[in-house]
């Protein structure tokens, strides 16, 4: 370090780098700046040769036979079943041309009374999606109807237990076709499954009121309605129906009252918190004792209320 | 201009600006122009069908007369939807499984052969859109019909078309010409008695 005293300011030189390091190497091809001036011009023009398309001449290609109902342009609906966790609610599917392009609850269905959830509305992507299957496939190639036909019936002949899984909800067309196979496959099981469904509701529900299958409650029925760390309106898996007579039940009656009144005890804020008339912030581990302090409030014990 | 190292590179530039600019508008005058949406469009369609014998009314030069057969006969959801459609085969065979024509030769008429072909082997035939717009247009037919034109205020006198031509450009301009203008004296009664105008709002047709 040398020292120099300019303008009675004390400067301090460091050693100057030297002009080259010891294995410094000359950088072989484009520079910086070129090789950026290429790759815009080439991509300035592969945008425009793949952007710009000549409109190609189009063809008319109506049907051989004219149909009565099928018409050009015209929307047709179909009525169709979407089972969703488990349960199977009724759709309207607007086909314009043969093509499905919108989901509507059926409003005759007694479970969703032409409502829909998101993964309703969302499943018209789902015939459109690119990666679904599109024809049989024996592992990752392509094969025919007939071949896989054979495979699977070879198969089922020569084995001693079939296992057959299919989703919760299996209707009368299906269950039939299940009769069928068990005549010809050797001893046949029927696994039902869903990966998101109520089963646990369902049992309790069974064990506390009794009947079979899951209950279906209506709040435009109660007087109160009172959600535990239950996002009854957001997240629920019912709750398409919960939001439906929600919506439903909060309008007037003929007297100016409104006909539930909304509870909520729950941790962070959820969509029932946020529209119950009152809600409770509650940690997640006091719901228990929360609970059990209003068992024995209702019991006569007022009392447990105040310190739980 | 400065030194002959500067003068070069700028030729060079000058010289890749001015040919991309003449490659520029050569591809744009392909891709912006095409003759499938240009006035006198006549193509070759799969099968000869003549609208000057089926659906005009005069004398043809061959001697053979006119049908006049209605152009809503055929082509009828014209009234009922956006799209006109070309009618069905079976349309054709309501009259051809009957008239089976005489060729050229004396033998049967090779574009009636056609009809039967394309109703045996289920293949429709594929016609080439003569009066065709732009992908980002929406043409209602049954708006138009219903407020009373005539099929030959935009397509023409097709009845005396042997081979379909587009006639009009039915480019925006064009439409326009019609649709800033009040109700004439075709407009139908439906339209007059509602007062209802043509609409020049974007996204009547540009939806």
């Amino acid at each position: 370090m040398s020292e120099t005293k300019k303008h009675g300011i004390q400067m301090q030189h460091w050693n100057p780098l030297p002009a080259k390091a010891e294995n410094f190497e000359e950088p072989s091809g484009l520079s910086r700046k070129e090789s950026l001036k290429f790759m815009g011009a080439s991509s300035a023009l592969a945008l425009g040769l793949s952007g710009c398309k000549r409109k190609p001449v189009r063809k008319i290609v109506s049907a051989t036979e004219s149909s009565e109902v099928q018409k050009p342009g015209k929307a047709l609906y179909y009525s169709s079943t979407y089972t969703e966790y488990g349960v199977p609610y009724g759709i309207m599917v607007k086909a314009v041309d043969g093509r499905p392009v919108k989901i509507e609850g059926n409003p005759e269905h007694p479970l969703n009374k032409g409502k829909t959830t998101l993964q309703m509305q969302a499943g018209v992507l789902s015939l459109y999606d690119p990666e679904r299957l599109q024809k049989p496939m024996k592992g990752n190639t392509e094969a025919k109807w007939a071949s896989v036909d054979a495979d699977v019936a070879a198969k089922l002949k020569s084995s001693k237990r079939t296992v057959i899984v299919t989703g919760v909800n299996v209707g009368p067309s299906a269950k039939a076709l299940l009769k069928e196979l068990s005549r010809v496959a050797p001893n046949l099981t029927h696994v039902s499954y869903d990966p998101l469904q109520n089963s646990e509701a369902a049992n309790l529900q069974t064990k506390l009121f009794g009947g079979e299958g899951e209950k279906v409650y209506l709040p435009s029925k109660a007087k109160v309605v009172f959600s535990v760390d239950a996002d009854l309106l957001g997240s629920d898996l019912r709750s398409l129906e919960w939001t439906r007579d929600y919506a439903e039940s909060r309008g007037e009656s003929g007297d100016g009252k409104l006909n539930a009144r909304w509870y909520c005890a729950e941790s962070g804020m959820t969509l029932t918190g946020i529209n119950a008339d009152h809600r409770l912030a509650q940690k997640p581990s006091n719901m228990f004792s929360l609970l059990r302090a209003i068992r024995l409030a209702i019991k006569g014990q007022k009392a447990a209320l105040t310190d739980y | 201009m400065f030194n002959k190292a500067f003068d070069r590179r700028i030729h060079i530039f000058l010289g890749c600006f001015m040919a991309s600019a003449t490659i520029g508008v050569a591809f744009g005058l392909y891709a912006l122009w095409p003759p499938n949406l240009e006035t006198g469009f006549e193509p070759q369609q799969p099968i000869e069908f003549s609208h000057a014998l089926h659906a005009g009314v005069d004398r043809l030069a061959d001697g053979r007369q006119g049908m006049g057969i209605p152009c809503l006969y055929c082509h009828s959801e014209a009234t009922k939807g956006p799209h006109a459609t070309v009618p069905p085969v079976d349309t054709c065979f309501k009259c051809h499984s009957q008239v089976e024509g005489k060729g050229p030769d004396g033998g049967p008429h090779p574009e009636i052969a056609k009809i039967f072909d394309a109703m045996e082997s289920k293949k429709p035939i594929e016609w080439v859109k003569v009066n065709d717009v732009a992908d980002f247009v929406y043409f209602d037919h049954s708006q138009h019909l219903l407020a009373g034109m005539d099929c030959t205020e935009c397509h023409g006198d097709v009845q005396n078309m042997h081979r379909v031509k587009r006639d009009a450009s039915l480019k925006m301009k064009w439409c326009l010409d019609c649709h800033t203008q009040a109700p004439t004296e075709h407009t139908s009664e439906l339209y007059a008695r509602q007062n209802l105008r043509s609409a020049i709002h974007c996204s009547a047709c540009h939806r």
